[in-house]
């Protein structure tokens, strides 16, 4: 589907076809599963991101591109594996076998510091990997006449702060410019800084064409010159949702792009929201569940799945769902009822995020012990915002220290729940909020059988 | 909710044992170890369990008997009755039932909900207390006894707050414990660490590829160097090598030279085939002079068997008698063979005409074989035969038939004896008839017969019928007893009649009868009967004569059947007897034995008629033998043999004469045949004589070719030519060969002058070094190599190595996990901490209720000495004021006051706990015993006013604290 359209005057220009994608992050692990997988899922999961790359490769070869670009992260420098080396080694040989040349740079995350790339691994002819010095380019040529014009620079290290865009400027002579940079163009939020340049660099370049690698997320950011990020072929953690990919650019001989998203990835995630307002039993929500996983697999271009179902809202089932349990033996029911399926819907997890159907306004007003726990909860909550400063460290340290012999006085978890550990913004958030939720539960629960 | 009823099974001293109890105060009184203490745990541990002595031991075993346990009743409030039961031997719950009011059975839970969540500990310290619970304030701050009084109020029903943080805390202890490793975060955190550890013992993988990479380039370049080092040593080698296999080749050649010089050089003219073409020509001639030779021989010996043959001319002249003799002497044999069987035949038929002759004995065979046996003769001897079985066996039935019945009739003509005359009777029976109508005056009516007259008509009837049956007539017996009793019932009847003004005529009457005059009834009676009787009897002989005659006229017509059947008889006897005449038979003979001799006459005319059939071949052979003897015996004679009388040696002879003719025959045939090979031999000896002495021209012209005289020389000649030939080509293989060590025929020369000029050991020496060399290298090169091979698959392996990713993926899981399970932990502990800090500020605020009622029952039981009490929250001290405003911390005051001061605390959580819950029974035991006087009469009103809203249960061993309490005494229960 093209979504991307420029046009550039360039009167000695050959049509031609390139593949643009970066960031394979090949061999390293799906982040953020909750729970172990079947063996055969498991498998799967575990070479997703090299699938995703033979995917990419495949694509090339069916679609007989000119040439490769491939935009940083190849791999994550803090876990080079052989594997993925080799396997990127030999996509790189598939393409070179088909005479299709393919340029890389380095980025954050596989810098060109000898760590991550092996020099033992001998890349194919017809692969270019650029330096880290500015200025270096390197001519695409068909039957002898260049076609296009490759201009690269590779991270020397993990963190890069400089601004390389600004360095790279485009050929007068060239065909057609195309920057290929690892970069985080606009300073984006919730990425790291590196490489990083505005859009008003970009456009000063003189580029035909900016293929950008480190957003993971894929899509046009300008369009004159066109810039694209490639995005990541597998998506790796339930943050980078929907279809992965990469990008087939098509010049015409005006100079015209067009630029066609195509996912390679094998396996996506899958959030599911289910409100259980509606539902009036068991049967029901293991209906509703049914249908919003089938309709999740029917729109999922025959990619498997892995679905973190999320029971939301207040109904009739919040008592049941709060048993303990309930969320496991449903995971559990759903796992069987899709199993074998191919491609496969795995449900790595569902999570219980329903409400009791009590007005808390009222019940917290009440004069009794539930009024008590709800009212308490509300100075714990109002306590972050509190200009007491006495107050408000008060119940800094008594929920902190609630909390203190797992993430603190624990050495192991004090290790490895670092990135879990609940701040104080966390604690006076959503997990007071789940934990006003389960109090309430248990004490109507109490208060239901007195 | 008070306790209506308790029964113990068994418990301490206790055994079946049962008190019911009254609402409001009870006071228990008795002496020590009179079981206060035993009954007010056995309260506790129906209530909430049983326990164990510090020592383990089982607390109040029931040693007194029964099973250690036993009931509760509890009244509730709404009167409604549930009763506990509990049985245990060992510490702990033990077997509990809850009975509901309306009989449904639970358990724990509840009792739970039944007590309002009080459990043992809240019990012990607060409702049911001695001495010992009441002197320690501590049990009163614990959480548990804390948080069930508010629990209880918080409207949080059998449950309090207290369950739900332990329920929580017990939750977060299933999921982690700080220094444990089996909940199951904790066993994630375990994980995660191992596999970091696994993670970055993989992590030198790169190093390793790189280490390997490199390793194998340098050996692979070492390879290369010593390859070089190889080439040039092998090259080395190879000179050395030709050097010494050069040395003793040439030696060799050297002295074929000298050896090819010395010999005649003229030889290498002779033709190498000279000795082929002696061999052949020597050959031919020898061909020849065989082929002569042999022509020659068979000549001579042809002619030797012509000479030696001599034909038998008479045999072939009466060559056609001797065939003809011959041939006819074969038949001599099997004549003899026919004569014997047919004379043997003879001799058997003849013996079975014999054996019937003797069969039917008495028979001369003439007569027998006359005999007619057809069909229908032997048919007649059948039919004769059942003719007068038939008649016979007739006669023999019809006189049986009539022998038996005469002597059935003369039986019974002297058994039966002749008729009486009758007329007599049936007069005087008609005059008795009459007698018996006048005796009756109207009518005939029969009077009824009376017991007697039945004994007797049934004796009568017995009578006759004995008599029939004694007579052989049953039926008549039977017949006339009844007719007699029947008699004897009416005459008497017919008798009355009569009337006695007719008295006169009845007289004449009697004496027809021949009965006097006055005769009674009775005896008119009896005479009928008698009469009657007779009458019977004549007839019964009646009947019998005429059954006689019938039986003589049966016997009469059986003996005409008989005399019948005897004439049927004798004519067919007579029949029989005209057939055996007619054919000459004996008179008495049965018809079987005449059927036996036709059989016999039958197989005897067979037999003679073969017997004179074989008669006639024997004849005819004997004749045929005899001019056969004739013939043959009158050839032997003429060709000179003897005859013989034994037809055996004349066979013999006829047998030698015809081989005598076959053998004249074939030397007839023979003696034409050599003569026809004579010629022939004769033919062919003229031009082989002619080539023996052309093949011995040619010979000659040959040895005197090459000059010599006889074929040995010529041979002599070739062998030294020959000899001469094979050294020439060994120096041309000893070049050739040299030519292949040196590298080519053109280094031969060099080579061969190196060799002159070099030390064949010198040669040695050098190459077994340069060989050790070599070795040494080649060896070092394998090693490089299977070193490469093992790089090469390390290598390989390692780019394909997918541990470290699988376990990455694998940490990425389990950190995963471990992250959700630790949020969940943490909302829970959150969850915790906010419940804990609920109570905490529940039990603050509903402190002041507890504490106001405490001061108004410490004020009353101190007289208003102590009118505060001063608690601060989270603090476990209390400090106490007079109403001077003079405060005391505890440990200030006298061991009376301080105890009157927990008592007073306790009333207060007791009534804080009954303002939400149904109010639980309160037992004391002997807690007054450190009181003053004053403070314990004050204590008891206390102890009275509490029991208006509880059930009190005060135990005591003093008689004037019972009767403080319950002065009428009607509250006290003693135990003995």
């Amino acid at each position: 589907m093209p979504i991307g359209y420029a046009w550039r005057a360039v009167s000695s220009l050959e049509s031609f076809r390139f593949l643009h994608t970066g960031d394979l992050h090949l061999d390293s692990p799906l982040e953020g599963l909750s729970s172990e997988a079947p063996p055969e899922i498991r498998g799967t999961l575990r070479a997703a991101t090299t699938d995703a790359w033979r995917n990419v490769v495949d694509l090339a070869l069916r679609e007989k591109v000119d040439f490769v670009v491939i935009a940083g992260d190849v791999f994550e420098v803090a876990s080079p594996t052989l594997l993925g080396q080799t396997r990127f080694r030999d996509g790189l040989a598939r393409l070179a076998a088909a005479n299709i040349p393919s340029f890389v740079v380095h980025g954050n995350h596989d810098p060109a510091d000898g760590v991550a790339w092996s020099p033992s691994l001998a890349f194919p002819a017809l692969a270019h990997r650029f330096g880290t010095a500015a200025g270096e380019s390197a001519p695409v040529l068909r039957d002898g006449r260049e076609i296009a014009r490759i201009h690269g620079r590779s991270y020397p290290r993990p963190a890069v702060t400089e601004n390389y865009a600004t360095g790279m400027r485009g050929a007068d002579g060239a065909p057609f410019n195309i920057g290929l940079l690892h970069t985080n163009v606009g300073d984006r939020p919730g990425h790291a800084n590196y490489a990083p340049c505005s859009l008003d660099d970009l456009r000063a370049s003189g580029m035909d064409y900016w293929a950008l690698g480190h957003i993971h997320q894929p899509g046009k950011i300008v369009d004159d010159p066109p810039a694209y990020y490639s995005g990541i072929p597998q998506g790796r953690d339930p943050g980078e949702l929907g279809a992965r990919g990469c990008f087939l650019v098509d010049v015409d001989a005006g100079g015209r792009v067009t630029a066609s998203f195509v996912a390679t990835d094998v396996v996506r995630w899958q959030p599911i929201d289910l409100p259980i307002t509606d539902l009036r039993d068991d049967e029901a929500l293991m209906a509703a569940a049914r249908v919003a996983i089938g309709a999740a697999l029917e729109e999922a271009d025959e990619r498997s799945l892995v679905v973190r179902l999320r029971l939301s809202d207040r109904g009739p089932l919040h008592a049941s769902a709060t048993r303990p349990g309930y969320v496991d033996h449903l995971k559990l029911l759903l796992s069987e009822e899709f199993d074998g399926v191919r491609p496969f819907a795995w449900v790595e997890s569902v999570r219980d995020a329903t409400r009791s159907e009590v007005d808390l306004d009222v019940r917290r007003e009440t004069p009794d012990f539930v009024g008590d726990f709800l009212r308490t909860v509300s100075a714990a909550r109002r306590s972050a915002r509190s200009t007491d400063p006495e107050e408000h460290a008060r119940w800094q340290a008594l929920l902190r220290s609630s909390v203190a012999s797992l993430f603190e006085e624990s050495p192991r978890g004090r290790r490895y729940l670092r990135a879990t550990a609940p701040d104080d913004e966390l604690l006076v958030g959503d997990i007071i909020d789940d934990a006003e939720a389960l109090g309430l539960d248990l004490l109507l629960a109490v208060e239901g059988d007195g | 909710m008070r306790i209506e009823r308790i029964e113990l099974d068994g418990f301490g001293r206790f055994h079946d044992e049962t008190w019911s109890l009254e609402p409001g105060l009870t006071v228990v009184h008795g002496a020590n170890e009179a079981g206060k203490t035993t009954f007010m745990n056995a309260v506790r541990a129906l209530l909430f369990g049983f326990d164990a002595t510090r020592e383990g031991r089982t607390w109040y075993p029931a040693f007194a008997g029964g099973r250690r346990g036993g009931r509760l009743v509890l009244a509730t409030i709404l009167d409604e009755r549930w009763v506990i039961e509990r049985h245990g031997e060992r510490g702990g719950g033990g077997a509990l039932t809850v009975r509901a009011p309306n009989g449904n059975q639970g358990g724990q839970e509840t009792l739970d909900r039944l007590l309002h969540g009080a459990d043992r500990d809240l019990f012990a310290n607060v409702f049911a207390f001695g001495l010992g619970e009441l002197q320690d304030l501590h049990t009163l701050s614990t959480s548990g006894v804390r948080g069930r009084i508010y629990g209880a109020g918080a409207g949080l029903g059998g449950a309090s707050a207290v369950d739900l943080e332990k329920a929580l805390r017990a939750d977060l202890r299933d999921m982690f414990v700080p220094s444990g490793s089996k909940p199951p975060l904790n066993a994630l955190l375990s994980r995660i660490e191992s596999l970091r550890a696994e993670i970055a013992g993989l992590a030198t993988q790169p190093q390793d590829y790189e280490a390997a990479n490199a390793e194998r380039a340098a050996i692979e370049a070492r390879i290369l160097v010593r390859r070089e080092e190889s080439r040039a040593l092998r090259e080395r080698a190879s000179r050395l090598r030709s050097l010494r296999d050069a040395a003793p080749v040439l030696a060799e050649l050297d002295e074929i030279a000298v050896r090819l010089d010395a010999g005649n050089a003229a030889l290498d003219d002779l033709p190498t085939d000279v000795v082929a073409v002696l061999d052949r020509r020597i050959a031919q001639l020898e061909a020849a002079q065989g082929s002569l030779a042999t022509i020659e021989e068979e000549l001579a010996v042809a002619c030797r068997e012509r000479d030696a043959i001599r034909v038998d001319r008479d045999a072939l002249e009466r060559s056609d008698e001797i065939v003809a003799v011959h041939e006819a002497g074969g038949g001599v044999v099997a004549r003899g063979a026919s004569r014997a069987e047919l004379g043997a035949g003879v001799a058997r038929h003849a013996s079975l005409v014999d054996d019937q002759l003797a069969r039917v004995g008495g028979w001369i065979e003439p007569r027998l074989l006359e005999l007619d046996d057809s069909i229908p003769s032997v048919q007649a001897t059948r039919d004769a035969e059942e003719r007068l079985a038939a008649a016979r066996a007739d006669a023999a039935a019809t006189a049986g038939r009539w022998q038996a019945a005469r002597a059935d009739l003369e039986a019974r003509e002297t058994e039966i004896t002749p008729a009486a005359s009758t007329d007599d009777v049936d007069e005087r029976r008609r005059t008795l008839r009459e007698l018996q109508r006048w005796r009756a005056p109207s009518g005939p009516i029969l009077g009824r017969p009376g017991p007697t007259r039945t004994a007797v008509a049934i004796g009568v009837a017995l009578a006759t019928l004995a008599i029939g049956v004694a007579l052989g007539w049953p039926v008549v017996g039977v017949v006339v007893g009844l007719a007699a009793g029947a008699i004897v019932l009416v005459l008497p009847g017919l008798a009355g009649l009569a009337p006695h003004d007719r008295s006169s005529e009845r007289a004449a009457l009697l004496a027809r009868a021949g009965l006097p005059s006055d005769a009674e009834e009775d005896a008119v009676a009896e005479l009928a009967d008698e009469l009657a009787t007779a009458r019977a009897r004549a007839d019964l002989a009646r009947d019998h004569a005429a059954s006689l005659d019938q039986r003589r006229a049966e016997v009469i017509r059986l003996e005409r059947a008989r005399d019948d059947a005897l004439a049927r008889c004798s004519e067919a006897e007579g029949s029989w007897a005209t057939w055996l005449s007619d054919r000459d038979m004996p008179a008495d003979l049965p018809p079987s034995a005449a059927r036996e001799i036709l059989a016999a006459a039958g197989v005897a005319r067979t037999a003679a008629a073969e017997r004179e059939r074989l008669r006639g071949q024997l004849a005819s052979l004997e004749q045929e033998e005899d001019r056969h003897v004739a013939r043959a015996d009158a050839l032997l004679l003429g060709l000179g043999m003897s005859p013989s009388a034994d037809a055996e040696l004349r066979g013999a002879s006829v047998t030698a004469l015809a081989g005598r003719l076959d053998r004249a025959r074939a030397g007839e045939q023979r003696l034409v045949a050599l003569a026809s090979a004579i010629t022939r031999l004769e033919d062919r000896r003229r031009p082989a004589a002619d080539l023996v002495a052309q093949k011995t021209e040619e010979l000659s012209q040959l040895l005197g070719a090459h000059g010599v005289s006889s074929a040995d020389g010529l041979r002599s000649a070739d062998a030294a030519a020959a000899s001469r030939r094979d050294l020439q080509a060994r120096a041309r293989e000893v070049r050739f060969h040299l030519a292949g060590i040196a590298g080519s025929t053109e280094a031969v020369e060099g080579l061969a002058g190196e060799v002159r000029a070099t030390d064949a050991t010198a040669v040695e020496a050098e190459l077994a070094d340069v060989a050790a060399e070599a070795e040494r290298l080649d060896a070092e090169v394998a090693e490089a190599h299977s070193r490469i091979g093992a790089l090469a698959a390390r290598i390989s392996q390692l780019e394909a190595a997918e541990e470290i990713g699988a376990l990455r993926q694998e940490l990425a899981i389990v950190e995963g996990s471990a992250a959700a399970m630790a949020r969940t932990w943490a909302v829970r502990a959150v969850t915790l901490r906010l419940l804990e800090e609920t109570r905490h500020r529940y039990e603050r605020e509903r402190q002041p209720d507890v504490i106001r009622a405490a001061e108004a029952h410490f004020a009353r039981i101190t007289g208003g000495r102590y009118t505060r009490i001063v608690a601060p929250p989270g603090d476990a001290s209390v400090r106490v004021e007079t109403d001077g405003g003079e405060s005391r911390v505890t440990d200030e005051l006298s061991r009376g006051t301080a105890e009157q001061l927990y008592l007073a605390l306790r009333f207060g959580l007791i009534e804080e706990f009954a303002r939400h819950a149904e109010p639980l029974p309160v037992v004391m035991d002997d807690i007054l015993v450190n009181f003053d006087a004053e403070r314990a009469a004050r204590a008891a009103d206390a102890i009275r006013d509490l029991a208006l809203r509880h059930q009190v249960l005060y135990f005591t061993c003093h008689a004037w604290t019972a009767e403080m309490l319950d002065p009428e005494g009607t509250r006290t229960l003693a135990l003995a």
